[in-house]
């Protein structure tokens, strides 16, 4: 393939066609230093700058079949339930989030009804909107609703957060898909609701795969909302976790944090192998339309 | 089933785009919706589908209002432009999608009529097939097939050759009119191409700017087009229009414009007594004859052998007239020649209104 | 009929062919409306309104008063709030900077080689973005660690300078690197398909024409997509005050008293993170409330500015 912008011409100077190559590389080195040296502390004793002082060893990764022989472990909830937490979480916002925001996004794309104008400018308004300076009156909110250290409180709020760029996203996917289908649907004799179940739905389906894998990527690695709002007990997630043994001082056992880390980054970096030029598609369209 | 239009009006925001059509449809008939783009044509079909409401003005099937129906009890089975097939579906699913909202229609009886619709358009070879991998032609098929399946009372047609080449074009013409009579069923189609209409329809309903023109049969709006505008647009080469002096001669009136004298036989003379009239002949209705003969004089600007025929731009005086000349006709660019107008395919109409004067 | 007779009929009628009509979008758009009028309007108000009060740990949610605009006055009574104010600003200047300059150089570098490697590259630089906040934290800290552990003291040593624990000594190169290296690829991602956009025949003919591939970049593709980098500019100033996430998670804001506490990690910490065990919600909502209409009055310019006229556009089918 091509380079995006123009087609080089073989007579241009060499090293001036290798220099984006060379200033990217060495611009990108520190993600890439970042991200292997996750990897790689995770697996020795210790790691002074990327010097490794021991053996290899699956020691750090102990929590996973010995939580009780970790000490920074000892007074957490165990790692199991955290995940699972962890993945209800980011399972259920996505799919609360992909439902609702698949039935609001098409509603705006192909509904009549009073106050469009007015509630598709509110949405598009949250949508930059920095929802995080929130925190305090949803602390307010959660308490007297009675889901404060809930994880269904949780699940709601990232939910709506989540709400004006899903809605934003899905009423683009709609607004493409042919006016004709839509009448053709209607005339074949199908209400609105199944029109939207069998006819629309399945034509969106890329941008439902899309928004499902961002959603519960962005669920997965949330971490203000469920320490704040699920300070205690069992409902815990695996950021709180992370955020927990990272915070106990200086002297940080990075071994351990590393494996606990990579576990818990593992599914996203998978995901991201998998879908990345979607979600990079999905990230550009949701922020310009 | 009768399908009758009253005093229809359709507004979105301050734009009219049908204003007050009346319009009735018989049944069993096959009717045109005719005009160029913009005249409201679509828009009328996309009332009687009911995809948009009315704005003022009723709807009738049969002897039932329905202008505040929703699409689905409305009886109809519609060909969009695009053919709208649903793309994730295969062709029996997407045949089957009208009969899957009926509850009373079981599975067994479903899939037979699936198969029965899509024989009678010659589709049921291509059953398992998704929409993608279909011709044009098939889809335009299939299309018709999906809205015949749950045998509705009326069927609408929206543009439904526009996306056809020429050739298939052509044969889907006959299929479709062919198809239209061994149904029977009431069908109203949109094109904006007077070709389509007049060879389609049993009855050609001419638009423009979302009144109503005309309402005739082809014949009818061939022979004795109401006014101007449905003349211009009925006929392919399009008439010749000349603006034209009405006067007295010898006891006979003549239509005179410079350098072409028409004596009118009295059919066509004019109720009252106008001065002046715009005549339209129709390029098949002047004969190119030897200098001199006829009752014009021109000379041969362009010819255009289009196979059966020849069509000759003449030069007559200042402005060019169009003329259809038969196959052997051997003119050539600048030749001096002569026009004979046959007198009783005159067609006069008003100067200013455009109105039909006889 | 029931658009047209619904004049004549009873109130109560009325209103009733007013729900039937509406019901079906009532029925998509319920949820979405609940939910929002639940977590992010009704929050929005009540940051205003509880910024009047003096709603705290110690009153409960049911001992409160109304105290007026004393949570304001406090505010900017407080010795610190210039600090903090002059932090803020600081910090969204430098990282907005730098969000907006690298996210630019990567994505016109990486539109400028092969389509595969520069999808990889911006891979890379979107990395940051999808991993979890605290995993992203962590390896800034640890970069950032004292001897022996942290990266930086190695890179730094051939420049003859002394190893140190980064987050104590330069807190502030820490908290810019680490939002400046996520933040980045909103730009790039924004500018990068702004640029795709561009028709080739664009740099086909300036190449023609002899331009070299710096003044492509100088006289069309920068031209090109100026409204895009000024939309980037103003989108990123608004999460930048709003965000501190990352502040959070590596130096907390300190060391110290408040050296890199930003605005909204003031807010954050008066009303649900202190180390007094009073957690002054109507306090921190009123310093919240600054950044909430900060962010209303920025999303409000947005939406005119950039993008509303379009997307109202009426559905074509009128069947409820």
């Amino acid at each position: 393939m091509a380079a995006v912008v123009g087609e080089r011409a073989p007579s241009t100077n060499r090293w001036l066609a290798a220099l984006p190559y060379v200033v990217l590389a060495l611009a990108t080195l520190p993600i890439l230093v970042l991200y292997v040296w996750l990897f790689y502390s995770s697996f020795f004793p210790r790691v002074e700058g990327f010097r490794p002082v021991g053996d290899f060893t699956f020691d750090n990764w102990r929590f996973l079949w010995d939580p009780l022989s970790v000490p920074q472990m000892r007074n957490r909830p165990p790692i199991v339930p955290l995940t699972f937490n962890t993945f209800i979480f980011a399972a259920m916002t996505s799919a609360i989030g992909l439902l609702v925001s698949s039935m609001a996004g098409y509603a705006f794309s192909r509904l009549r009804f009073p106050g469009r104008r007015m509630f598709l400018g509110s949405v598009l308004l949250l949508h930059s909107f920095p929802s995080v300076t929130l925190l305090i009156a949803l602390f307010v909110v959660l308490r007297a609703l009675g889901l404060y250290d809930k994880l269904v409180g949780v699940i709601l709020v990232q939910t709506a957060f989540a709400l004006p760029f899903g809605i934003w996203i899905m009423k683009g996917f709609f607004d493409n898909i042919p006016w004709d289908l839509e009448m053709s649907a209607l005339v074949d004799g199908a209400g609105r609701f199944r029109t939207w179940w069998r006819i629309m739905l399945p034509l969106v389906k890329p941008g439902l795969l899309a928004l499902a894998v961002l959603l519960f990527v962005e669920g997965w690695n949330q971490f203000l909302l469920p320490f704040v709002f699920m300070p205690s007990g069992s409902q815990q997630t695996l950021s709180t976790l992370v955020k927990g043994i990272l915070g106990e001082g200086r002297f940080v056992d990075y071994g351990l944090l590393t494996a606990v880390g990579l576990y818990y980054i593992a599914p996203v970096l998978i995901l991201f192998v998998l879908a990345q030029d979607q979600l990079m598609r999905i990230y550009a369209g949701g922020v310009k339309g | 089933m009768r399908v009758a239009l009253e005093r229809l009006t359709k507004r979105f925001g301050t734009v009219t785009a049908v204003q007050e059509l009346d319009l009735e449809v018989r049944s069993g008939e096959f009717v045109a919706l005719l005009g160029p783009s913009g005249c409201g044509k679509t828009t009328t079909l996309l009332m009687i589908a009911g995809i948009y409401r009315p704005t003022t003005g009723t709807i009738v099937f049969g002897d039932r209002r329905v202008d505040h129906l929703h699409p689905k009890e409305r009886g109809i089975g519609m060909v969009f432009q695009s053919y709208a097939l649903y793309p994730h579906m295969t062709v029996s699913e997407n045949i089957a999608f009208p009969l899957e909202l009926q509850r009373a229609i079981t599975r067994p009886d479903r899939e037979a009529r699936v198969r029965e619709a899509a024989a009678k358009v010659q589709v049921d070879e291509l059953l398992d097939r998704r929409p993608a991998q279909l011709s044009g032609g098939q889809q335009q098929r299939v299309a018709l097939a999906r809205a015949l399946v749950k045998r509705p009372d009326i069927l609408l047609l929206d543009e439904p050759l526009s996306n056809l080449d020429a050739r298939l074009r052509h044969d889907m013409r006959g299929e479709i009119k062919r198809l239209q009579k061994e149904v029977g069923i009431t069908s109203i189609f949109v094109t904006h191409d007077q070709l389509e209409a007049l060879s389609m329809a049993d009855r050609v309903a001419v638009m423009r700017d979302g009144r109503l023109q005309a309402y005739a049969t082809p014949d009818e709006l061939y022979a004795h087009p109401v006014n101007r505008f449905v003349a211009g647009f009925i006929g392919s080469p399009p008439m010749n229009f000349i603006p034209a002096d009405l006067a007295a001669r010898n006891g006979d009136l003549v239509a005179r414009a410079q350098d072409i004298e028409l004596p009118l036989p009295p059919a066509q003379r004019p109720r009252g007594n106008a001065a002046g009239a715009t005549v339209g002949v129709r390029p098949e209705h002047i004969a190119i004859v030897a200098p001199g003969e006829g009752q014009a004089a021109g000379e041969v600007y362009v010819v255009e052998p289009v196979g059966r025929e020849q069509i000759v731009d003449v030069q007559v005086g200042g402005r060019v007239l169009r003329v259809v000349a038969p196959p052997g006709y051997g003119g050539k660019i600048g030749d001096r020649i002569g026009l004979r107008f046959a007198p009783e395919r005159l067609h006069l109409f008003d100067p200013q209104s455009g109105d039909r004067l006889a | 009929m029931a658009r047209t007779q619904a004049i004549a009929l009873p109130r109560e009628r009325r209103t009733a062919a007013w729900w039937r009509t509406n019901a079906t979008a009532l029925l998509f758009m319920g949820p979405a409306i609940v939910l929002v009028l639940v977590f992010l309007l009704a929050p929005v108000v009540i940051t205003f309104v509880m910024s009047l009060t003096d709603l705290a740990t110690s009153t409960g949610l049911s001992n409160w008063q109304w105290i007026g605009f004393e949570n304001y006055a406090r505010m900017f009574r407080s010795q610190f709030w210039l600090v903090i104010l002059g932090n803020t600003l600081m910090y969204v200047a430098i990282v907005l900077a730098f969000n907006v300059i690298v996210g630019l150089g990567i994505a016109l570098l990486s539109v400028h080689m092969e389509a595969k490697a520069g999808g990889v590259f911006r891979s890379l630089w979107l990395l940051p973005r999808i991993s979890p906040s605290v995993v992203y934290a962590l390896m800034w800290t640890w970069a950032a660690a004292s001897p022996p552990f942290g990266m930086l003291n190695y890179i730094v040593a051939p420049l003859g300078l002394e190893p140190r624990f980064w987050l104590q000594s330069d807190p502030w190169l820490i908290v810019i690197l680490i939002n400046g290296f996520v933040g980045a690829s909103f730009g790039m991602l924004i500018f990068t398909s702004a640029i795709s956009a561009i028709p080739q025949d664009l740099f086909r003919a300036a190449q023609v024409d002899g331009a070299s591939a710096l003044q492509i970049i100088r006289r069309i593709t920068l031209p090109l997509i100026k409204w895009p980098i000024l939309f980037v500019l103003v989108y990123q100033t608004m999460s930048l005050f709003a965000s501190y996430e990352y502040i959070y998670l590596t130096t907390n804001g300190g060391p110290g008293l408040y050296a890199t506490e930003t605005w909204s990690l003031w807010a954050f910490h008066t009303a649900l993170s202190n180390y007094y065990g009073n957690l002054d919600f109507a306090y921190g909502a009123a310093m919240a409330a600054i950044l909430v209409l900060l962010g209303l009055g920025i999303s409000v310019v947005l939406l005119r500015v950039f993008r509303f006229e379009q997307l109202v556009a009426e559905p074509r089918v009128e069947v409820d």
